[in-house]
């Protein structure tokens, strides 16, 4: 998505004043001149100079460009990458690690245009790797799910 | 001179030399491994040390941390996937380099300075370490104010492309350096009511999203840039060639690094982004930069290894930690019954310099463990892309993970994933952001710690020494730019 | 295939023994995770990696030491109070869950816990740079009551604010005598101080012995009850006349809520960890005064531990 730099001046200036409307609620600490609220309103007031230069210039092209990137095809495997993200946040803990990322990684690898058999392949293999070096060796707490209780 | 001979006894033993070869090793492996850090690679080697003599725990956290800081630009440069805001100065150049096909230049570019500027700072630490020290205790909130602005006008510096976008960039990280409590008067800031966005925005899953991400999507569409034959070259020749003819930068990042990196808090980070801005300005080539050229690479990259070895000199001299690494060593260093201060160079010498020499020896060993990471990371690119990319993204979310054991991380890291893409498809430069987060924090609390100390008064900025070295220090980085543009243009004309 | 069949046999096997084993099998079964709401190589961080050593023997099962940082400790420290109250998640509770309520912070309070017990104290002390004019602890409090002094050494309403708050107060001056200047830890503070840009660090003698050592600093006096062992010179304050001690203490706690057979044998593996020689060793050499006082006495201290931080925070015009 290409904004020409009209609209992103417009956005610029929206999102100074969001920022500095963001700073009403803090509270002032007696005796602090300086207090949570100045260096936002000073980058809010700078986001809003920003966005007025942006749009002082003159701008050339299409207000808004879609890029290759997110029509059709290429978008719905943009959308699925970001699906997939969320749902291993979502369902990493009921499943377990090894499990959710496993699917993750064998489902992606099959929209990327991969074969199913090597991507259940890979999946699983590369999710016991990763929870090998990150659960075992380094002893991060990944989400505990039903194939770490079997292994444990 | 038998001080030096004592320590090379203490450090030419098998148990230590082999200490060290198995730290490199588990050294070199998490830094390979995007999001895994230096600093937990060391947290975690903590409970192993307090079974060791002083000499071995010491030289192991030192190979540890050096070993992981370099292999750091392995998943920068291979998949734009930065290791630490410190190579993240040099990501887009490195990056550049393996997608013209020729990564093995970039890696062994970095490897090879990386050694130059860890040896630098390690001599620096034997000479002058209780100088270095004096210096650096110079630096109040006054100081680290005027020190974090010179670090954003690097911004000005090293984006590329249209000036106000790489400002719109800058406030942008800035912004989310405010997220979360403010530190001084504890208010919580833009957090939505969320109990984690409270802690602020860790800028490693921000990291690892804004750049790693917008990769991810172009190789799964397939519109990457068709990969290059999936070969590597061999590493060294034409290396020593290159590195000669950039020896002034070599020698300058070491330089630069070191200096900065002896300032407690400061470290690395900034270390590494004032040098390549310092190496654009004085190339003759400016406009290389960011395309994959090796001025910066090669700059940035010692001035890294410099700060990562002289951080250990207020952590020596004084107990005041140079960086969260050493940070980790003054708790070991009291284990071990090595009260830090300049009575450890007078009380047991020998122990200081076997620490030193141990330090060096890990810089050293840079190079055939660089090789063989080197090495061992072309097959990777042999993997065809359908099967890399999403295996990458795998990597991410436990990376993301990792860095505070919470699921936000990966939250955090798809946010600004979605923020990269938005960035870099509007020619909004990524760098100046990530320095905006790095530095917002660090500028904002010294400025308001510093005019609760002079209780509102704005010339304290010019009450000590140092302070206006650093002040025009800044001055000069914003006026010469515009008057050699002026004078250009005026030549121009005539 | 014979080998196969024995394989699935033998995993059928330990599938139905999972399946049959009692809900609460002997505690416990597997990795335990201590949550440190500070940074890896911090103080609260040393002290619970040195007892994790300890109680990794004791409990017979591995330790995770993991750090949840940010938020001045409250991302952490929620993050523990709503962990699953099944003894596999543990914290490392520091004084910050006596006043984060007080502060508008967090509602988190010491209810919001299973108190275990506390595990080490730091006093706080007075410590001066070198070249300060100051010699003793009675001219830097006659000074401050006089003029305009900064001190330092944590954040605001932090353990080293209400240190020299309720060291002036007990001085017969008003709490907010000594401006006080937030700063991210000792070691930022010390720098602070070094430099001269402020006039003196009340927080903890330990962090200050470096530069000690170094004559950079001069340390005055420790805010404890005796002298230290670590600093058998220091006097401690009451020798100087003003009654006031006051020490951060770093603890073990559980989410609220622990089955009572849990707590038990977690009290009980804790007591005989931090007993042993290696852990107390290992406190003794940081300087770190070890201290065990069980869940009972804990909640009794952390009560009051409460009200006097809510009183000298609402003197200074920090609570809520």
């Amino acid at each position: 998505m290409k904004l020409n730099d009209r609209l992103l001046g417009g956005i610029a200036i929206l999102a100074g004043i969001a920022v500095i409307a963001g700073t009403l609620g803090f509270r002032e600490i007696p005796g602090q001149q300086f207090g949570s609220a100045f260096f936002p309103r000073l980058i809010g007031a700078a986001l809003i100079l920003t966005g007025v230069a942006l749009m002082a210039r003159r701008a050339d092209g299409a207000w808004l460009t879609v890029s290759r990137l997110s029509r059709g095809r290429a978008g719905l495997k943009v959308v699925s990458v970001f699906a997939a993200v969320l749902v291993w946040v979502l369902v990493s803990p009921v499943l377990g690690f090894i499990a959710t990322t496993a699917l993750l990684i064998a489902l992606l690898i099959v929209v990327a245009g991969g074969r199913p058999v090597a991507a259940s392949l890979t999946g699983v293999g590369m999710a016991l790797v990763l929870h090998l070096v990150f659960a075992v060796l380094l002893r991060v707490p990944l989400p505990f799910g039903v194939i770490e209780r079997m292994m444990s | 001179m038998s001080v030096l001979l004592e320590a090379l006894a203490l450090v030419l033993q098998p148990g230590v030399i082999g200490t060290v070869l198995v730290a490199s090793l588990i050294g070199i492996t998490i830094g390979a491994i995007p999001g895994l850090t230096a600093v937990m690679g060391v947290a975690l080697l903590i409970p192993i040390t307090f079974f060791m003599d002083p000499v071995p725990a010491i030289a192991a956290i030192a190979a540890l941390a050096a070993m992981a800081i370099f292999a750091g630009d392995v998943p920068g440069t291979l998949l734009r996937i930065p290791g630490t805001p410190a190579s993240a100065a040099y990501v887009e150049d490195g990056y550049a380099m393996t997608r013209a096909g020729r990564p093995e230049r970039a890696l062994g570019l970095s490897m090879v300075s990386a050694c130059i500027g860890g040896t630098i700072g390690v001599l620096l630490l034997m000479l002058a370490a209780p100088l270095l020290a004096r210096f650096a205790t110079n630096f109040s909130s006054v100081e680290y104010f005027w020190l974090a602005i010179l670090g954003l006008s690097c911004a000005a510096v090293i984006s590329s492309g249209s000036a106000l976008k790489g400002i719109l960039s800058v406030l942008f990280g800035l912004w989310v350096a405010m997220i979360g409590i403010d530190t001084v008067a504890g208010q919580p800031r833009y957090t939505f009511g969320s109990v984690e966005l409270m802690g602020g925005v860790s800028f490693i899953p921000a990291m690892i999203g804004m750049f790693a991400l917008p990769e991810v999507l172009r190789n799964i569409t397939a519109q990457a840039q068709e990969r290059h034959p999936p070969v590597m070259g061999p590493i060294f020749p034409g290396l020593g060639t290159t590195l000669w003819r950039r020896r002034a930068n070599v020698l300058r990042g070491g330089l630069t690094g070191s200096l900065i990196g002896a300032l407690p808090g400061a470290g690395a980070d900034i270390a590494a982004w004032v040098a390549y801005a310092v190496a654009k300005r004085r190339s003759k080539t400016p406009e290389k930069f960011g395309q994959g050229h090796d001025e910066g690479i090669v700059e940035a990259g010692a001035a890294n290894n410099g700060a990562l070895s002289s951080a250990w000199v207020p952590t020596l001299v004084f107990g005041i930690p140079g960086d969260s690494i050493t940070a980790i060593v003054i708790g070991v260093l009291y284990l071990k019954g090595l009260e830090p201060g300049p009575i450890i160079f007078i009380r047991t010498p020998e122990l200081v310099y076997a620490i030193f020499l141990a330090f060096l020896l890990a810089n050293l060993l840079l190079i055939p463990f660089g090789w063989a990471i080197i090495k061992a990371s072309r097959q990777l690119l042999r993997v065809p892309s359908a099967y890399f990319t999403p295996v990458v993204l795998a990597c991410c979310i436990v990376g993301s993970f990792a860095i505070n054991n919470t699921a936000f991380g990966v939250l955090t890291m798809l946010a600004f994933g979605l923020v990269g893409w938005f960035f870099e498809e509007n020619g909004i430069p990524l760098a100046p952001a990530i320095l905006g987060i790095v530095l917002g924090g660090v500028l904002e609390f010294n400025f308001v710690t510093s005019m609760l100390i002079s209780q509102g008064d704005v010339m304290v900025f010019f009450s000590r020494p140092v302070a206006i070295l650093l002040a025009v220090a800044v001055a000069l980085a914003w006026t010469v730019p515009i008057v050699r543009a002026l004078r250009a243009r005026r030549t121009a004309r005539s | 295939m014979k080998k196969l069949m024995t394989g699935v046999a033998a995993a059928a096997l330990s599938l139905g023994a999972l399946a049959g084993a009692p809900a609460l099998a002997d505690y416990p079964e597997r990795p335990v995770t201590i949550i440190v709401p500070w940074g890896a190589g911090g103080g609260t961080d040393t002290i619970i990696r040195i007892f994790a050593i300890g109680f990794e023997e004791a409990m017979g099962q591995p330790i995770n030491v993991v750090n949840r940082t940010g938020g001045s400790g409250v991302v952490g420290h929620s993050a523990i109070a709503n962990a699953g109250a099944d003894g596999y998640t543990l914290g490392a509770c520091t004084s910050e869950i006596t006043y984060f309520d007080t502060i508008g912070l967090a509602p988190i309070t010491p209810d919001s816990f299973d108190l275990i017990s506390r595990l080490a104290e730091i006093p706080a002390g007075v410590t001066v740079a070198a070249d300060s004019p100051f010699t003793s602890v009675e001219e830097v409090v006659d000074a401050a009551a006089a003029g305009d002094l900064t001190s330092s050494g944590s954040g605001l309403g932090g353990p080293w604010h209400m240190a020299v708050a309720g060291m002036m107060r007990e001085a017969g001056a008003a709490v907010d005598t000594v401006r006080f200047i937030p700063s991210q830890g000792g070691a930022p503070a010390l720098q602070e101080l070094v430099a001269g840009s402020i006039d003196m660090f009340t927080g903890s003698p330990i962090e200050a012995r470096a530069l000690a050592s170094a004559g950079e600093v001069t340390i005055l006096a420790i805010m404890s009850e005796e002298r230290s062992p670590a600093f058998p010179d220091v006097p401690t304050l009451a020798e100087s006349g003003i009654d006031w001690a006051l020490s951060n203490w770093f603890s073990l706690c559980a989410p609220a809520g622990l089955p009572d057979d849990v707590k038990a044998t977690i009290e009980a593996a804790a007591a005989e960890a931090h007993a042993s020689d290696a852990v107390q060793e290992a406190l003794g050499e940081r300087g770190i005064t070890p201290l065990f006082d069980g869940s009972e006495g804990f909640s009794a201290f952390a009560a009051e531990f409460a009200g006097e931080a809510a009183s000298l925070l609402t003197d200074l015009g920090i609570a809520e």
